[in-house]
Order: C-alpha cells, then sequence, then structure tokens
C-alpha cells in the first residue's frame, strides 16, 4: 500500500517537474529573432549551448530521483545516462567548435544535441504518463 | 515501506522537479553580480558536469 502510494505521489511530481523543466528552459532566453541571430550568430550559438547544458542537468537529476524512487530499473538508467553523457560531450563539441570560430559548425552540433535531449525529455514525460495511467 | 523512506523519495522527486528552475535562477541571481559572460558559461558546465556525475555514481 505504502509502496503503491509511495510510487504515484513519485510519478505526479516527476511529472510536475518536468513541467517545470520544459517551462525554466522558456525562462533563460527567448527564441532569438533571424535579426539577433544576423547580428550576434556566436552568441546566439553560444545561449543555445548553455540551454542544452541546463537541460542535462535537469534531465540528469530527474533520472537520479527517479532511479532512487525505483521508477527506473537500471538497465533504464544507464540507457538514459549514456543518452546524457553523449549529449554532453555533443555540446564540448559544440563549444569547442565556437571556440574556434566555427560558429555554423557550433550551431550544426548543437541542434543535433538539442533534437537528442528533446527526446530524451519527451521519453521522461511519457514513461510519467505511463505510470500515472498504471495507477 | 516507512514513513521516511516515503519522506525520502518524495522530497527526491520534489528536489529534482524543481531543480532546472533553481538552476536558472541560480544563473540570473549570477548575471546580476556581474560575472562575465564567461564564467557564466562555465558555471553552466559545471552544473551539467555535477547532475552527470551524481547520475553516473548511483550505486546499482
Amino acid at each position: 500500500m505504502f509502496n503503491l502510494m509511495k510510487k504515484m505521489i513519485v510519478v505526479l511530481l516527476l511529472g510536475t517537474a518536468l513541467g517545470v523543466a520544459g517551462c525554466s528552459g522558456l525562462l533563460l532566453k527567448p527564441t532569438p529573432t533571424v535579426e539577433q541571430v544576423k547580428a550576434n550568430p556566436k552568441q546566439v550559438a553560444q545561449d543555445q549551448i548553455n540551454q542544452i547544458n541546463l537541460a542535462i542537468a535537469a534531465a540528469a537529476n530527474t533520472v537520479t530521483a527517479g532511479y532512487k524512487a525505483e521508477i527506473y530499473t537500471k538497465d533504464e538508467k544507464e540507457s538514459l545516462e549514456r543518452v546524457l553523457v553523449d549529449a554532453r560531450e555533443g555540446t564540448k563539441a559544440a563549444k569547442k567548435l565556437l571556440d574556434n570560430n566555427d560558429v555554423d559548425g557550433a550551431a550544426f552540433r548543437a541542434n543535433l544535441v538539442k533534437k537528442a535531449v528533446d527526446e530524451l525529455t519527451a521519453y521522461l514525460v511519457k514513461q510519467s504518463n505511463k505510470e500515472k495511467g498504471n495507477k | 515501506m516507512g514513513y521516511a523512506t516515503l519522506l525520502l523519495n518524495v522530497l527526491q522527486a520534489v528536489n529534482a522537479g524543481f531543480e532546472l528552475k533553481a538552476l536558472v535562477d541560480a544563473v540570473h541571481e549570477k548575471e546580476k553580480n556581474g560575472a562575465s559572460p564567461e564564467e557564466i558559461n562555465s558555471y553552466i558546465e559545471s552544473l551539467a558536469d555535477e547532475a552527470l556525475d551524481k547520475l553516473k555514481t548511483l550505486s546499482t
């Protein structure tokens, strides 16, 4: 009974957590306009890298909490961890390109990483909703 | 399942839930305190690395 209650509460909170995480992404910087990108493409790419790194931090913390709460199995935790580690390596590579003034390369790499992180976040939300549906 | 464990798990989930907002607030605070863009970038990188380290070192 307590185990069920625990899972229900944790799943509800994780759902809220991911919602907060998604909304917080919007708090950092608004989507840049075409004019802004043209005026300072390097800064726009750097902002995107920063946002992805923050999303990685939040997702890692969410998975940590989910694993501790026994929502994720060891295999799931390790899969999610691999995606996040790869994403972090991707932002490091994008930053390196940016430091070498390859703005287009950095933006391209950052976009690829963003897609992976977005998909991971969507997966976490889906899992959270699935858990809710099972209760 | 004891109350202490239940409470701990709930607190962990709450902590994760509001983590990003706290992270963003911390970044904004650094910006207000006059941190340079490079310092902000490094700070955000350290947040990601710390969170990943925590995840990696979880006992399995």
